[in-house]
């Protein structure tokens, strides 16, 4: 989304705060390179046979410094590789940094250790359906998926517990286990009843014993590099890739925060690990199933490995796809980076409806998936109908769970919620709204059977609540919806009049007086995941499948290993991680490449 | 179209209002942590205090207030940091043009003038204020926050000198200690708004430094 004060006629007469040049000053370029900008430029011995200028020279480049770059920079060093790493922004850690700083890992000793048996074809099984469900056949070879898809998530399985573990004997990353705040938590795909919960969470383990968010995990990452010496260098964005005569890939060039020029020679191989294109608006347009309103990545994460790559004649998977999560509409409008999430609506006595006043989903479903419930399309009336869902909800939940994002703690009020005296009353109120934001959503209003939608709804949910099932979208059923609400999401304020309902702990009546409150929720990410398909050894394919020589890639910058499906929370850091070790290993292996 | 801010906020509306207080809480705390200090100053002004945007805890208080576990991780931030401490710019941003759109609906509601007063990265906050549209601002206090450092924006302004701006020492940590010496600050600007006066250095504690800008 383009920030929205641009046009604000103080910002013309030079005064006040222009959220554009503190982007800028942040490194992102808010204009995205394209594939015309960043053509390959071979580079060669000069007719005398000199050697062309490069400014630096390394055996190894990775770029970007989230945990799938850290990572590959820790193992390309620790393989005999010398190593330059290159981050875009200010900031180290990229959007790792800012995260809960979970991954998640099949198989880990920690598991085995906890005297629980990792059951490889099972677990593996599950992956594979849970991924490419549509490919999914038990009974066949590779449970129908083709060989490289199949061979990602193998590997993901085979070699994930070793990169962690090996970060651990680096002393770049102490692991525990995640389950050490709740208990153990289910997995995305856990069956509707599992009987026993396998935790495969792990988060960075402080010297202290206790854990540590993404910022500590990348404090011990940036920790490591420091420690074998592997210079960082922040405000350094790739912009083109450098190939000798045979297409390979020998070197960047890359753009200093400021706009000097300068050029890497990487002897050995570059790894990409830069992020995903939430933030470019021109690869979101063309390649996202509907509109994305913002999102929590890094404000650098523009896409740039996808026009690089693309230069390189590298082949795009998963374009469509992102790790999702609903956002607060008003909050992403504003933001050049949503700072929170919408991970799970809080509170019991709260649904989500269109602007039909109809539920539409389970709303204790996960974030990856509730979210794309956003992009129903309506062939009739030409728009999406699920465009924005209203969070309703009563004065129980704004006292029981205030503070859980995105309800205000009691005491303190938010812009976004609109309050009405009842829930009647709770339409026009939304309308007024809606017309102040018009010019963002496509003028979406509400249906004039909003009201009476609305109140046939409510009394539907309160006797569902009443008896605790909810026939129509199963919310409560799962035990992933009752132990994330339960144990996270919903953690109920202490001291308030109100009970917790004992059938089905996700629901409960609404009141049926006022006040009535509503938030409007949006589709947004914490990164998309699509990009340039790696194989198992983590190479960039071409278009023919076969790999680009010399490049690399892991992250959110590339085709998602694990498709579009969000095992679990850490469900995009574990293959992070494990790609990222592959990654800086065959780095380091690549053979020399000569310029001539 | 004018963007309405979007931060959380604690308010306290006083019915003899003249000028509202508005109140940056530091790196940490939440909308509550100067609502005290601003009580004591007894200004009958009104008191606004937004909550920085970030949870530091993405898990937004999944656990007990009180669980240990989550002390590193407790209160909101305004913005990131980068290897030498200076605000990232992009976040450092966002907050800025969220405190402005604050500020216009503020002063189109009659709650002008505006007295600023931050803490820690809320200090720094209210100084880039006072950089950034120092026209809708009419005081600033600063309690031990540096003023923003942001290479290719911030040397570029400089503070009106009509603007008065009080910053305490950066060892200061006990807000609700200089009480007196603001309120004798912002009355006196309240005042010296009326007869012209600027800023002053009255305030002869060694405890506080009144710093010069612009």
């Amino acid at each position: 989304m383009p920030p929205e004060n641009e046009t604000d006629p103080a910002r013309a007469a030079g005064r006040g705060v222009s959220r554009r040049d503190f982007l800028s000053l942040a490194g992102a370029a808010g204009v995205t390179l394209s594939a015309a900008a960043c053509a390959t430029a071979t580079v060669s011995a000069g007719p005398s046979g000199d050697a062309p200028a490069f400014e630096l020279e390394t055996d190894v480049a990775v770029v970007g410094s989230g945990a799938a770059g850290a990572t590959a920079a820790l193992y390309a060093s620790a393989n005999g590789a010398q190593v330059i790493v290159l981050e875009k922004g200010p900031v180290f850690g990229g959007t790792t940094a800012k995260s809960g700083g979970v991954y998640w890992i099949p198989n880990h000793p920690l598991e085995r250790a906890k005297g629980l048996k990792e059951p490889r074809e099972a677990t593996l099984r599950a992956m594979c359906r849970a991924s490419y469900p549509l490919l999914f056949a038990q009974e066949k070879p590779r449970y129908g998926l083709p060989q490289n898809e199949y061979e990602l998530i193998e590997t993901f399985y085979d070699r994930g517990a070793d990169a962690v573990v090996g970060l651990e004997k680096l002393g770049a990353l102490a692991s525990m286990s995640a389950d050490s705040l709740a208990g153990p938590m289910p997995d995305y795909f856990e069956p509707p009843n599992a009987a026993k919960i396998v935790d495969r969470r792990y988060w960075a383990r402080k010297s202290d014993g206790s854990f540590g968010l993404g910022d500590e995990m990348v404090r011990q990452l940036r920790a490591g590099l420091e420690a074998r010496k592997v210079p960082v260098l922040m405000g350094h964005r790739a912009v083109r890739a450098l190939v000798n005569p045979r297409r390979e890939l020998v070197g960047l060039e890359l753009q200093k925060l400021g706009g000097a020029t300068l050029r890497l020679r990487a002897r050995r191989g570059v790894v990409f690990a830069s992020g995903g294109f939430t933030h470019g608006a021109e690869l979101v347009r063309s390649f996202q199933p509907g509109p994305v309103f913002g999102g929590c990545a890094v404000p650098t994460n523009e896409g740039d490995f996808v026009h690089i790559a693309e230069s390189l004649g590298a082949k795009l998977g998963h374009m469509p796809s992102a790790w999702r999560a609903q956002i607060v509409l008003e909050q992403a409008l504003q933001f050049s980076s949503t700072p929170d999430d919408v991970f799970m609506p809080p509170g019991d006595s709260m649904i989500l409806v269109n602007r039909f006043g109809r539920r539409v989903v389970d709303e204790k479903s996960n974030y990856n998936e509730r979210t794309r419930i956003h992009y129903v399309w309506d062939p009739v009336r030409h728009e999406w109908a699920n465009l924005l869902l209203f969070m309703i909800y009563d004065e129980r939940t704004a006292a029981l769970f205030g503070g859980r994002f995105p309800l205000p703690a009691p005491g303190t009020s938010a812009p976004y919620v609109i309050s009405a005296p009842s829930f009647a009353a709770l339409g026009p109120a939304l309308d007024a709204r809606l017309a102040e934001l018009a010019g963002r959503t496509g003028g979406v209003k509400l249906d004039a059977s909003f009201a009476q939608s609305l109140a046939g709804t409510l009394k539907s949910f309160n006797a569902d609540a009443a008896r605790g099932v909810d026939p129509q979208f199963l919310r409560g059923a799962n035990v992933y919806d009752r132990d994330w609400h339960a144990k996270i999401w919903s953690f109920p304020n202490p001291g308030t009049k109100y009970a917790l309902p004992t059938r089905n702990v996700t629901m409960h009546p609404i009141q049926a007086t006022g006040p009535a409150h509503a938030i409007i929720l949006a589709a947004g990410t914490l990164d998309t995941n699509g990009g340039p398909v790696i194989d198992r050894s983590a190479r960039v394919l071409d278009a023919w499948g076969k790999p680009i020589p010399g490049l690399f890639g892991a992250g959110n910058c590339i085709a998602s290993p694990t498709g579009p499906y969000y095992y679990a929370g850490g469900g995009t850091l574990g293959p992070a991680v494990t790609f990222g070790c592959i990654a800086g290993e065959g780095a380091a292996h690549e053979p020399l490449k000569e310029l001539a | 179209m004018s963007a309405r801010s979007q931060l959380v906020r604690r308010e306290l509306r006083s019915p003899h209002a003249r000028g509202t207080l508005v109140a940056l809480h530091a790196d940490g705390a939440d909308a509550s942590e100067l609502v005290a200090l601003c009580a004591a100053l007894a200004l009958d002004c009104d008191v606004v205090a937004p909550q920085a945007p970030r949870a530091r805890d993405p898990f937004h208080g999944s656990a007990a207030p009180a669980d240990p576990r989550w002390r590193a991780y407790t209160g909101y931030s305004w913005f990131r940091r980068d290897d030498l401490g200076r605000p990232e710019p992009a976040s450092f941003g966002d907050s800025l043009a969220q405190l402005e759109s604050l500020a216009r609906e503020l002063h189109a509601r009659g709650g002008a003038p505006l007295f600023w007063l931050g803490r820690g990265e809320g200090a720094t906050l209210a100084l880039g204020a006072a950089l950034a549209f120092p026209e809708l601002l009419a005081a600033v206090v600063a309690l031990a926050g540096a003023p923003p450092e942001i290479p290719g924006w911030s040397e570029q302004r400089v503070v009106p000198p009509q603007l008065p701006m009080l910053s305490l020492g950066s060892d200061y940590t006990d807000p609700c200690g200089a009480a007196d010496a603001i309120r004798a600050f912002l009355q006196a600007r309240r005042e010296g708004a009326r007869d012209g006066r600027g800023r002053s250095q009255e305030a002869g504690q060694d405890l506080l430094q009144t710093h010069q800008h612009g």
